[in-house]
C-alpha cells in the first residue's frame, strides 16, 4: 500500500540485477560442455575455414601468406563451374521436390489403417537407417551393364531391350545418383509429413464431410493447408541434406572423368582429395557455407523451430 | 465385410511399397553369400548356385583394407562420439528445460544452427583445425567431430523429454529429502529415461554412418571406419563385390533395429517443435 | 512441531520491478492451521514455497521454531508437501510414493512398511497400494499426496492449493478431512488458496495478501466482522460486501438520502472528507416500503436456503463522482440476502435499510478502515 520511496526502489533494482546475473552465472556451468563442443568443433571451423579462403596454401599445407581474392578467383575462373552450378540446382530442386511428392503419397498411405501398416513403417526407416555410402554402392553394383542385378531385372521385365551402362556416362549417372537420392530422402520426408498429418484433428474432418467436401475437396482444402508447417520443415531440411550429400554422388559418379556429373559439394571434395587444394576449397565451401546460412535463416524465418520455448 | 476387403487391398500395395524399400537390400543380402566367381559373372544370377557364408570370414583378411580395424574404428569412434555428445547435451537439456535465463533462447537457437551445419561444408575447416592441434587422422578428431555436429538432436530430445516432467515431481523430491543428485539420479533419469536412449541410439547411428568427414580427416587406413573402407573393396577393374555386401549386412542389420525403436520421438527431436 | 516465523521476508523475481513477497512479517502458531489467501500473483505460493525453500529468500529471515532456515536446502528443513497436481511419482506404486522420504532417511523396512499402512489406513488406500498414480482417480491420487505428507511426521505441512483440481462435491467432502485430519495430528499447517470460502471454513487464522503484501491476518470472525481495509472487506465473503463511495458532512456519511452517522474516533482518523461504506448483503433491512434507501429488484437468486436480491437503486446511490473505469461495478447495485424462499420478484420496489453494527466505514485515501 505504501508507495515506495526512490530509496527502496533502488534497493529493488540491486536486487534484481544480482538476481538475474545469479540465473546467468549458475547456467554457465550446465552448458559449458556444450558451448566448448560447439565452439571448438563448429564455430572455430567456420572461422577457420574463412581464414583460410584468403591464405595461399601448398599442397603440403605450408602457409605462404595473404592471397586476397585469389582462391575465390580460381573458383570462379574453373571452366566446369556453371555446369556444376546448374548441377547442383538440378539435383536440390529435383531430389527435394521428388522427395516431397513421393513422401505426400507415401505418409497419406501410412496414415490409413490396414493389416500390416506397423511393420511397412518399420520397413520405410530401413533406408534412412542405413548408412547412405553403403545403399549407394548397391545400386553401383545393381546398375552394372555386366554383372549388374538391376540391369538384369530391366531387361528381363522388358523395361530396358539391353543393360545399359548407366554409371559410365555423367547426364544417366547424374539421373541415377539422383533417383537414388530421392530413395534415401523420402523415408525422412514421410515421416516429417506424417506427423503433420496426424496433428490434423479428427472433427475437423469429420465437419468437413458434413459440409459436403469430397475426399478429393476435403484433402486439398483442408488437409493440405494444415500440412504447410510440416511441408515447410520437410523441405527445408531435405534442402540443407541434399546439398550437402556426398556419399551419393561420390561413389555413384566419382569415378566418371571430368566434372559433369558433380555439384559444388562433390567438385569440394575433389578439389582437397585429388587436388589436395585446401585454400581453394576453402573458398568454395565458404561460398556453399553463404548457401547454408542462407537455407538456415529462411527456415528460421518461415518455420519458427521452438516457438513453444517462448 | 466390403470395407474389410478394402484394407486387405490395402495391405497388397503396402507389400508392394515395402518391397520398393527393401529391393536394394535384399540384393545385398543376397550378394553377401555369392562366391567372388558368381558375383562378377556375365550375366548374372538373381541367386547364388553356391552359397557362400564364408565370405563373412575371408572379409577380415584382404590385402585392400584391414577390416577388423575398421570395425574397432567405428565403434570406438560411435561409442566415443555418442558418449561425449551425450555428456555436454544432458546437463545442457535439463538446464534449459528447467529454468529460464537470459541467454537461453540465443543458446537453443545456436544448438539448433548446428543441427542444420553438417560436417561436409565445414570439411576444411576441420581438417585444418586438427592439422595445426595435431590431432588429424586420429580417432579423437571423429570423435569430436561426431559428437559436435549430433550435440543438437540429443539436446533437443531430452530437453523437451525434461521439460514434460512438472517441476513439482523433482520439488516433491527435494521436500522428500532428497540431494540435487538424489533426486536426479532417483526420480528425473528414470522418468526421462526413453528420452536419453533415444538420443543415444541417434546419436549412435548417425556415427555409425558418418562419411564425409571420416574421408578427409582420416587417411590412414587402420584408422577408417566401416564407411569408408567399404570403398576400398571396389576397384577401377575389379571389385570384391561380395565383401562389400559382407560389410553392409554387418553396418546395417544392427542400426536399423536399433532405429525402429526410437521411430516415434525422431521427428519431434530433428525438426525442434517445428512440427507438432 | 514447531512455529513458524516470517521476519521480514521478502523475494523479487528478476524483471519484475515489485517484489513478488514484500517484508513479510507473520507468525504461526505451532499446531495451527493457517491459510495464506488472495488473488493470484498476490505472492502466497511463493511465501510458502520460501517456506518450503524451494523458493529463495533475498530478505529477511524464515524460522521454524528455534531453527533459522533461510538459506538451508529443502531436504534439510524437514516440512512436507502436497502440491496442487499432486507431483506424485509416476513411476513409483502408490505404496514407493508414500515411502519415499522414509526410504531416502533409510528406515529400515519393517519399520516403513508399518507406517506406510498406518498412513494408508487413515487415508483409505489401503487397496491401491500396489498400483502406480495413472491408475488412480483424481481423489485417490489427492489422497496419495497427502498419505505421502503425513507418513513423514514432519514439522510443518506446506499445501498448495490442493483441493483445486477435485470436483465441486469432492473438493467439500475432502475440505473437511483434511482440516480434520490436521486437529488430529496436531501438525503446524500452511496452506494456500484462492478460495476464500475455503480459506474460512478450514482456517485457525487466515492471512490475506494483496501485491506480495500481508493486508491482514486474523481468525476468520475477526476477517470478515473487522476487515482492516478495503481490499480484505471486498475480498472476504461471498457475494461480496457492497461497498459504496460517500460524503461526510457534518451529520456523517451521505448513501442514497440515507446518513451513515460518524464518531469523533473515525472522523479524527479520517484524511480527506470521502469515505466507502461497507455493508454486507446480510446487513441490510428490507422492506416494502417506508423510510430507506429506493430500490428495484433486478435479479433473484434463489439457493433456497438463502435468496440473493440484486437491486438498482432509483436514486444516485454514491454521493461522491466515481470513476468511469468501475462503470461495471458502479454502486448503483446493491446485492441483499433474504430469507430463502421469499416472496420477492423482479421487478418488485423495496426500502434498504443498513442494520446499526452491519456498517462498516473506510477512508476512501487510504482504504483502512475507520476505528470503530
Amino acid at each position: 500500500m505504501t508507495a515506495p520511496t526512490t530509496a527502496r526502489r533502488s534497493r529493488n533494482q540491486a536486487l534484481r540485477r544480482r538476481a538475474r546475473r545469479q540465473t546467468t552465472l549458475h547456467a554457465l556451468p550446465w552448458l559449458a560442455p556444450a558451448l566448448i563442443l560447439i565452439g571448438g568443433v563448429v564455430l572455430f571451423p567456420v572461422g577457420y575455414m574463412i581464414y583460410t579462403s584468403f591464405r595461399d596454401l601448398t599442397r603440403f599445407g605450408t602457409d605462404r601468406g595473404w592471397a586476397g581474392w585469389e582462391n575465390y578467383e580460381r573458383v570462379l575462373d574453373l571452366g566446369h563451374l556453371p555446369r556444376v552450378l546448374v548441377n547442383t540446382g538440378v539435383w536440390v530442386v529435383g531430389v527435394v521436390a521428388l522427395s516431397i511428392g513421393f513422401g505426400l503419397v507415401l505418409a497419406q498411405f501410412l496414415n490409413k489403417r490396414f493389416p500390416g501398416r506397423k511393420i511397412l513403417r518399420m520397413v520405410v526407416i530401413v533406408p534412412w537407417a542405413a548408412s547412405v555410402v553403403m545403399t549407394s554402392t548397391i545400386f553401383v553394383y545393381g546398375l552394372d551393364p555386366f554383372y549388374g542385378i538391376i540391369n538384369k531385372f530391366l531387361v528381363d521385365v522388358g523395361i530396358l531391350d539391353a543393360p545399359f551402362g548407366f554409371l559410365k556416362s555423367p547426364l544417366p549417372g547424374f539421373l541415377s545418383a539422383m533417383a537414388v537420392a530421392v530413395f534415401v530422402s523420402v523415408p525422412f520426408t514421410t515421416f516429417v509429413l506424417l506427423a503433420g498429418l496426424q496433428t490434423v484433428p479428427h472433427d475437423v474432418l469429420e465437419a468437413a464431410q458434413i459440409d459436403g467436401a469430397n475426399r478429393t475437396q476435403t484433402y486439398w482444402r483442408v488437409v493440405f493447408p494444415m500440412l504447410r508447417g510440416a511441408l515447410a520443415v520437410a523441405t527445408i531440411i531435405n534442402v540443407i541434406n541434399v546439398f550437402n550429400n556426398l556419399p551419393i554422388l561420390k561413389t555413384m559418379t566419382g569415378a566418371i572423368p571430368g566434372y559433369d556429373a558433380d555439384t559444388t559439394t562433390s567438385l569440394m571434395f575433389k578439389i582437397i582429395q585429388s587436388d589436395r587444394q585446401i585454400d581453394t576449397a576453402s573458398a568454395l565451401s565458404v561460398l556453399n557455407f553463404v548457401v547454408v546460412v542462407v537455407v538456415i535463416g529462411i527456415y528460421l524465418r518461415v518455420v519458427r523451430p521452438m516457438r513453444q520455448e517462448d | 465385410m466390403a470395407r474389410e476387403k478394402k484394407r486387405w487391398g490395402l495391405t497388397i500395395v503396402g507389400t508392394v511399397v515395402a518391397l520398393v524399400f527393401l529391393f536394394p537390400y535384399l540384393i545385398m543380402l543376397v550378394g553377401a553369400f555369392k562366391p567372388r566367381r558368381e558375383i562378377l559373372q556375365v550375366p548374372p544370377a538373381y541367386l547364388p548356385d553356391n552359397w557362400e557364408p564364408g565370405n563373412f570370414l575371408t572379409m577380415w583378411d584382404t590385402p585392400e583394407t584391414p577390416l577388423p580395424f575398421n570395425l574397432l574404428s567405428t565403434v570406438v569412434i560411435s561409442l566415443g562420439g555418442t558418449a561425449l555428445a551425450l555428456l555436454a547435451a544432458l546437463p545442457a537439456a535439463y538446464y534449459t528445460a528447467r529454468h529460464r535465463f537470459r541467454l537461453r533462447l540465443p543458446f537453443l537457437l545456436l544448438v539448433l544452427v548446428t543441427q542444420m551445419l553438417q560436417p561436409t561444408v565445414l570439411a576444411s575447416g576441420l581438417f585444418r583445425e586438427f592439422v595445426e592441434l595435431g590431432i588429424n587422422d586420429t580417432w579423437l578428431a571423429m570423435i569430436l567431430v561426431n559428437a559436435a555436429f549430433n550435440l543438437s538432436f540429443a539436446v533437443w530430445i531430452m530437453h523437451s523429454f525434461f521439460a514434460s516432467v512438472p517441476n513439482e515431481i523433482e520439488e516433491a523430491a527435494w521436500l522428500d529429502g532428497c540431494s540435487k543428485g538424489q533426486s536426479l539420479r532417483r526420480i528425473m533419469l528414470p522418468l526421462v529415461w526413453p528420452g536419453i536412449v533415444t538420443a543415444v541410439i541417434f546419436t549412435f547411428i548417425a556415427c555409425w554412418n558418418e562419411f564425409a568427414a571420416s574421408l578427409i580427416l582420416l587417411p590412414t587406413d587402420v584408422n577408417q571406419p566401416l564407411t569408408v573402407a567399404l570403398t576400398r573393396f571396389i576397384g577401377q577393374y575389379e571389385s570384391a563385390w561380395q565383401y562389400v555386401f559382407a560389410v553392409s549386412i554387418i553396418g546395417i542389420l544392427p542400426v536399423v533395429a536399433l532405429f525402429a525403436l526410437i521411430e516415434k520421438h525422431l521427428v519431434s527431436g530433428l525438426t525442434a517443435g517445428g512440427v507438432k | 512441531m514447531a512455529t513458524v516465523t516470517f521476519d521480514g521476508a521478502s523475494r523479487y523475481y528478476a524483471g519484475n520491478d515489485k517484489p513478488a513477497v514484500d517484508q513479510l512479517d507473520l507468525e504461526v502458531e505451532d499446531g495451527e492451521f493457517l491459510v495464506l489467501v488472495g488473488p493470484s500473483g498476490c505472492g502466497k505460493s511463493t511465501t510458502l514455497r520460501m517456506l518450503a525453500g524451494l523458493e529463495g529468500v533475498d530478505e529477511g529471515a524464515i524460522r521454524i521454531g528455534e531453527r533459522e532456515v533461510t538459506n538451508l536446502p529443502p531436504k534439510d528443513r524437514d516440512i512436507a508437501m502436497v502440491f496442487q497436481n499432486y507431483a506424485l511419482y509416476p513411476h513409483m506404486t502408490v505404496a514407493d510414493n508414500i515411502g519415499f522420504h522414509l526410504k531416502i532417511k533409510k528406515m529400515p523396512k519393517a519399520e516403513r512398511a508399518e507406517r506406510i499402512q498406518e498412513a494408508a489406513k487413515l487415508l483409505d488406500l489401503e487397496p491401491y497400494l500396489e498400483r502406480k498414480p495413472a491408475k488412480l482417480s483424481g481423489g485417490q491420487r489427492q489422497r496419495v499426496a497427502m498419505g505421502r505428507a503425513i507418513v513423514r511426521r514432519p514439522q510443518v505441512f506446506c499445501m498448495d492449493e490442493p483441493l483445486s483440481n477435485l470436483d465441486a462435491k469432492l473438493r467439500v467432502q475432502t475440505r473437511t478431512q483434511i482440516a480434520s485430519l490436521q486437529r488430529r495430528l496436531g501438525v503446524t499447517t500452511i496452506y494456500v488458496t484462492h478460495d476464500q470460502v475455503e480459506a474460512m471454513t478450514m482456517g485457525d487464522r487466515v492471512a490475506v495478501l494483496k501485491d506480495g503484501v500481508l493486508q491482514q491476518c486474523d481468525t476468520p470472525i475477526g476477517l470478515f466482522g473487522k476487515p482492516k481495509n478495503l481490499f480484505v472487506a471486498g475480498f472476504i465473503g461471498s457475494p461480496a460486501m457492497n461497498l459504496i463511495p460517500a460524503k461526510v458532512n457534518g451529520e456523517g456519511a451521505l448513501i442514497g438520502g440515507q446518513t451513515i452517522p460518524l464518531t469523533p474516533a473515525q472522523r479524527s482518523a479520517l484524511t480527506g472528507t470521502n469515505v466507502v461504506v461497507g455493508v454486507r448483503p446480510e446487513g441490510w433491512t428490507l422492506k416494502s416500503d417506508g423510510e430507506g434507501i429506493p430500490a428495484m429488484v433486478e435479479v433473484v437468486e434463489e439457493l433456497g436456503s438463502d435468496q440473493f436480491l440484486y437491486c438498482s437503486t432509483s436514486a444516485e446511490l454514491a454521493s461522491v463522482d466515481t470513476e468511469p473505469a468501475d462503470e461495471a461495478e458502479a454502486p448503483h447495485t446493491v446485492t441483499v440476502r433474504a430469507p430463502g424462499m421469499s416472496a420477492f420478484q423482479r421487478g418488485e420496489k423495496v426500502a434498504l435499510v443498513p442494520q446499526p453494527g452491519a456498517v462498516h466505514l473506510f477512508d476512501a485515501e487510504s482504504g483502512d478502515r475507520l476505528p470503530d
